[in-house]
């Protein structure tokens, strides 16, 4: 296994779970990842994993865990992208700078988003 | 005045002095690692020299047993008399105490840092997963970044990393062999973990001018190694073009980004001359600044019981 050996498994099993209509079960993930042969446990694992970092929800529907993503890819790389924000010392810091940096369409969206916020309050 | 006073003299004298001489080295002395080595030597020295000093002061006798019946009759006789124990016990004691708590503060903050920085690796690995885009074929997972910005850094520890964006894939393709080149200097020696062992040094005794310096004089020294680096292989025009173009560019606080310390300082360097390695620098320096505070600390003894 390659050093991001445990990080492709996850894209792999992600991907399964977009690709999806329904919440799955662990056999169903592991019929549907067609590019190895992966042992049930495994899969398992990876799903557990997958649970603990919040990246998928899992109901309990008689005696199996059904899973789901907990968000689309891009629900995902933002929020993946405000952890590594709030570990940062300087998040504000971080923050002006992509402000400063964004494209008028970028700028346009987070016009767009801020108004929203302001709206509900 | 006693040795052990002398020692502990000759270790501030040094913290504070060292940290002006050692920033103005980086002009004459060519090459990065001498000067890197010579902070590293100094603060050992610094440290150890103060610890050997605070250790005398309470162990004038080379028996432990004995003195630690010896500082219990003291503290006994002290009490019982309402008198104070002797000058260099009451000293030796309030070092003592310096040491532990700087060493506690040291671990504490030590430990955060660490987890932080897990945690910011932790979620770099789930960036990739996500993104899943690697552009090299090196051992080290490269994280693409979709923003037309050049932006490039790496992130440490034991799976290394490196991250770019769309932006610096974009440049002349010298450039940017250059900034992976620069990166990846970072991941081979370790840098991360340099700057961050000073960066907890600084925090835990930031009223110290070596270990207040420490950090921001090891960022640039860093960055020249890696510099050095690069320009072995990618040349100088492209270091000094990649350079330019990431100046600026933004990046997360534990990371070491291409263009992070002293962009004018780096390109002047790189303007000046190729750095010929000189072995007898990285061996003299870093000697002298061991021996600094033992050897204030003689003289300061020989001039004041003279």
């Amino acid at each position: 296994m390659s050093v991001n050996g445990l990080g492709e498994l996850e894209a792999a099993v992600m991907d399964v779970l977009w690709q999806a209509d329904e919440p799955l079960r662990v056999r169903e993930v592991l019929d549907r990842l067609t590019r190895r042969t992966l042992a049930y446990t495994t899969v398992m694992t990876v799903l557990d994993n997958l649970h603990r970092k919040q990246w998928v929800q899992r109901d309990k529907t008689g005696k199996a865990y059904h899973y789901r993503p907990a968000g689309t890819r891009e629900e995902l790389v933002a929020r993946t992208l405000r952890r590594m924000l709030e570990t940062s010392l300087q998040p504000d810091v971080v923050l002006l700078h992509f402000a400063r940096s964004a494209s008028d369409r970028e700028l346009a969206v987070l016009r767009q988003v801020l108004d929203e916020r302001t709206d509900s309050q | 005045m006693s040795p052990a006073l002398a020692l502990i003299v000759g270790a501030l004298a040094v913290a504070w002095l060292a940290p002006a001489l050692l920033e103005r080295a980086i002009g004459p002395v060519r090459d990065p690692i001498a000067v890197l080595l010579a902070w590293w030597g100094t603060l050992g020295a610094v440290l150890l020299t103060f610890a050997a000093g605070v250790t005398l002061l309470l162990a004038p006798v080379d028996r432990l047993g004995e003195w630690a019946e010896h500082v219990a009759h003291h503290c006994w006789f002290a009490v019982s008399h309402g008198q104070l124990p002797a000058q260099d016990e009451v000293l030796g004691v309030a070092g003592a105490v310096a040491v532990c708590a700087l060493a506690t503060r040291s671990v504490v903050l030590a430990f955060r840092q660490w987890r932080a920085q897990r945690e910011s690796r932790q979620a770099h690995h789930d960036l990739v997963t996500l993104l899943g885009e690697t552009v090299t074929p090196e051992q080290e997972p490269v994280l693409r970044v979709p923003h037309p910005a050049p932006l490039a850094y790496s992130v440490g520890g034991r799976r290394g990393m490196l991250v770019v964006s769309a932006g610096v894939l974009r440049l002349p393709s010298a450039q940017r062999a250059a900034v992976l080149c620069h990166e990846r200097a970072h991941l081979r020696g370790r840098h991360h973990l340099i700057v961050a062992i000073a960066e907890v040094l600084a925090a835990a005794a930031p009223w110290v001018p070596l270990t207040r310096r420490a950090p921001r004089a090891m960022r640039l020294l860093v960055e020249l190694c890696a510099d050095a680096a690069a320009v072995r292989t990618c040349g100088v025009p492209a270091v000094r073009g990649a350079l330019i173009a990431l100046s600026g560019a933004a990046h997360p606080a534990h990371a070491l980004p291409m263009a992070g310390a002293d962009v004018p300082t780096r390109l002047h360097r790189l303007q000046t001359a190729t750095p010929h390695q000189r072995i007898a620098a990285r061996v003299v320096l870093p000697l002298v600044a061991a021996i600094a505070p033992a050897l204030i600390g003689a003289v300061t003894a020989v001039v004041f019981c003279a």
